[in-house]
């Protein structure tokens, strides 16, 4: 009887001695090796516009951005460009872009799961700056898509593919 | 419940079904080297969640007992945030431990702070596809509560480098505001890693 009672207590103790043998280590990564990036601190860069683009006989390019220069535009003849759409830069400034978007990757292997997550075609790549211009499937929410690329860390930076200089109609 | 209540929308009939729904297999549990992988986790709002079963068992009566008399309003409105967390270089994950981050997060001024939903997203650079079934995850919350959100050897497949996104509801009317907790384990005493974590993002759904 007293032998069944010592193997017992040699297993009880054995299992105390050796139960964290059993357990993973974990061990945290330090706060100064995270780099954190919040959607809600992340801004857009450059804003698409809700513009009209048009084009003068000697090529160069008129935006529009309300019904008044829109109607300026049409009155002078001039050709709608439905493929563009302003930008307004960080200065203030407008730009042309035709929609499509430039983004710079930390590793090729993210580009096909760039694509997928956020619905973008891959139009042309550069990979020896890790840059791709992609095109998104839904023209209509680009802000925020280009909200989310931001924020998102696969991406280095993306911003609109930007064509000629154009001007505003007085 | 809508016949009910025609003012619920999805949120209202997800709180009341969370709410409402009943245990089952109560003893339904797997426990690996002191990770809880499926077990019934009560979290810190009161909810009852299992890998398997979700909230429960849907009890129907008292669902729609409980639609009748809800104020979707008191839901409020659904906010978004999300938060990348990447390391200044990939963090290799070691033969049989855990790595694990913190990610702190602060609800929009004027919201009540209460998760509804999660999506994680993690970047694994996995040393090749075989060890892809050696990985475990698990998300420990502000208020303590910890689930499981990847179990090992569990027959994954997929490329070697990855973005896993993982839905996780377990987490369901929880503060949101605090210190979240993204632990990374090698299950597999095997002498090798499993390859290196490279980041972390966690999109929340909260009011």
């Amino acid at each position: 009887m007293m032998r069944i009672f010592l193997i017992l207590f040699v297993i009880v103790a054995l299992n105390i001695l050796f139960a964290d043998r059993y357990l993973i280590p974990k061990t945290p990564i330090p706060a100064d090796q995270i780099i954190i990036k919040n959607s809600v601190d992340a801004v857009p860069q450059r804003i698409l516009l809700d513009s009209k683009i048009y084009q003068k006989e000697n090529q160069e390019f008129v935006i529009t951005l309300n019904n008044q220069t829109r109607n300026n535009a049409i009155s002078m003849g001039l050709k709608e460009v439905s493929s563009y759409k302003a930008v307004e830069m960080p200065n203030g400034n407008y730009e042309l872009t035709d929609m499509k978007l430039l983004l710079q990757y930390k590793d090729a292997g993210y580009v096909e799961n760039i694509g997928f997550d956020y619905g973008l075609d891959i139009i042309d790549s550069m990979p020896a700056i890790n840059v791709v211009i992609l095109q998104a499937r839904d023209v209509t929410q680009l802000n925020d898509l280009m909200i989310n690329l931001t924020a998102d860390s696969r991406v280095v930076d993306v911003s609109f593919n930007l064509v000629e200089m154009s001007e505003v109609p007085e | 419940m809508m016949s009910a209540n025609p003012d619920l929308d999805y949120r209202g009939v997800k709180h009341i079904l969370a709410g409402t729904s009943k245990i089952i297999d109560a003893d339904r549990r797997v426990d690996l080297f002191g990770v809880d992988l499926h077990s019934w986790v009560t979290n810190a709002a009161g909810f009852n969640f299992h890998n398997w079963y979700g909230f429960g068992k849907a009890d129907a009566d008292a669902a729609v007992q409980a639609a009748a008399i809800f104020d979707q309003n008191l839901l409020g409105t659904q906010a978004f945030q999300e938060i990348s967390a990447e390391f200044s270089s990939p963090i290799a994950i070691e033969d049989f431990a855990g790595r694990s981050a913190n990610i702190s997060i602060i609800p929009e001024a004027g919201k009540q702070g209460v998760v509804e939903f999660i999506r994680l997203l993690v970047n694994f650079n996995a040393t090749d596809t075989s060890t892809l079934n050696d990985i475990g995850i698990t998300i420990t919350s502000p208020s303590g509560t910890t689930h499981s959100v990847l179990q090992p050897f569990t027959n994954v497949e997929g490329q070697p480098t990855f973005y896993w996104a993982i839905g996780v509801a377990g987490f369901y009317g929880e503060d949101l505001s605090g210190d979240w907790e993204v632990a990374v384990f090698d299950f597999n005493d095997d002498g090798t890693s499993p390859g290196s974590w490279v980041g972390v993002k966690m999109e929340v759904y909260y009011r």
